[in-house]
């Protein structure tokens, strides 16, 4: 009925486009219209749930929560959560002493590279950064003037480029 | 100052001795720990719930969570056994098997997982191996066990914060050898306190500092004419979110009661004026 006022009105007014449009009727269920589905009869369709386990999931304090989890996973502990994370026991404070970012990105960085800089520790590693790469500007520089001036000698342009022959040398 | 003097003159001249005392009532209570106790019609329901979400869940997507040739992927498969095969040579007469995935899709799909520690143990082959093999405290790999939904306090002990963790406690304390919310009158008459500032410094004086509460509101939520006493009871709402009541006095007695509790040691009137401020879970 509706597929007939369509193609009337169209009759009428050539002018506009025609199109049938995937509109759910009285009875059925259309869950997209972008893909071609099947419709699906009244009462027969089915939710998507995706497989969940029941999952107990312990706290830092020892307290156990029982939810549902898609991951294959049924007990999980948590290290680090709402119950040990100073953001949200702001009154402890037996709380400070333990880091929150010990295992974080900065930290292992710091840990690695803290024995170069020469500097304490608890120095941002990108502050370190920083003043290594400044000293290493002043020499180039350096060496400009020394160029300029009586001590001469010759510096490579450009990059390092590839050598057909030394390569071929090498690998016999 | 100058308002504190003509506050004082005002009294002065005011019928204040034939009016009521304004005091300050704290409703100080113990949110649940846990979970509310279910009835058995409601258990009965979240079941049969539950069971139908097991029936319509999808097949587990094992080619998902576990690569092909895994090790957890075979400790997964030696756990969870294909289930019978469709085989076209033989009569099934509880219906064939629909297979998809190594799943029967006519029933609901149960899967196990592998455990970080040793299922033996638990599931308890002997006593004593158990005792011996029982995994530290510490261990991060023991078993994940829930927590018992009552304590040792659950006995006895009334004055335990920790006790009916599924109910709201309310803290009432014993004055002239009647249960009461603990109410507080202003000590002198010409500074005037507001009157969560009255509840707070109460508690604080009656029970300790090591108490972290929460204030609902600075508005009472409720006032009680005490008749007897010619007194206006304003009542404070408030949370105790950690610490301790610890009474500073050694004779003060106080109780940490549920709804149904406090029926039993307050006044009846008294009770039934406050009811509809106390939570029933």
């Amino acid at each position: 009925m509706f597929k007939s006022a369509i193609s009337a009105k169209a009759a009428i007014t050539p002018a506009f486009k025609s199109f049938q449009r995937n509109v759910a009727m009285k009875g059925e269920v259309n869950l997209s219209n972008r893909r071609v589905m099947r419709k699906i009869k009244l009462g027969k369709a089915r939710p998507a749930i995706f497989y969940q386990f029941d999952t107990l999931v312990e706290l830092s304090d020892g307290s156990v929560i029982k939810r549902r989890s898609q991951a294959p996973k049924d007990e999980i502990r948590m290290i680090s959560d709402q119950r040990n994370s100073p953001l949200w026991n702001p009154n402890r404070s037996d709380l400070v002493t333990s880091d929150p970012n010990a295992t974080g990105k900065i930290n292992k960085f710091k840990q690695r590279f803290a024995s170069f800089s020469g500097q304490t520790e608890e120095e941002i590693p990108k502050e370190d950064a920083v003043s290594a790469k400044e000293p290493e500007k002043e020499s180039k520089k350096d060496d400009l003037l020394e160029l300029m001036g009586h001590n001469i000698q010759e510096v490579q342009k450009g990059g390092k480029l590839f050598n057909k022959k030394e390569s071929r040398n090498r690998k016999v | 100052m100058r308002s504190a003097v003509g506050r004082a003159v005002v009294r002065a001249y005011s019928t204040q001795s034939s009016g009521p005392i304004v005091s300050s009532t704290l409703l100080l209570s113990r949110n649940p720990v846990i979970t509310a106790e279910l009835q058995p019609f409601e258990n009965q329901y979240y079941k049969y719930q539950n069971e139908l979400w097991r029936r319509l869940m999808w097949t587990f997507p094992k080619w998902f969570y576990f690569r092909e040739g895994t090790a957890s992927e075979q400790r997964f498969r030696q756990l969870n056994k294909n289930p019978v095969a469709n085989n076209p040579d033989i009569e099934f007469p509880r219906g064939r098997p629909e297979l998809r995935h190594s799943r029967d899709r006519r029933f609901k799909q149960e899967l196990r997982l592998p455990k970080t520690y040793k299922e033996e143990v638990e599931t308890g082959e002997g006593l004593e191996s158990e005792a011996s093999a029982a995994p530290a405290q510490d261990d991060l790999a023991r078993k994940i066990v829930p927590n018992s939904r009552t304590t040792k306090a659950d006995e006895n002990d009334q004055t335990s914060l920790e006790r009916r963790l599924a109910r709201t406690l309310y803290l009432v304390i014993k004055s002239n050898d009647k249960w009461t919310l603990p109410n507080f009158v202003e000590e002198s008459a010409e500074e005037l306190k507001a009157l969560h500032v009255l509840a707070e410094e109460g508690l604080y004086k009656i029970g300790g500092e090591q108490i972290n509460y929460f204030n609902v509101s600075n508005t009472p939520c409720h006032v009680y004419n005490n008749s007897n006493e010619n007194k206006k009871e304003y009542i404070i709402k408030s949370h105790i979110l950690s610490g301790e009541f610890k009474p500073q006095d050694e004779s003060l007695q106080f109780l940490w009661l549920t709804k149904e509790e406090l029926e039993k040691h307050l006044d009846r009137a008294y009770y039934t004026d406050i009811a509809h401020l106390l939570s029933s879970v």
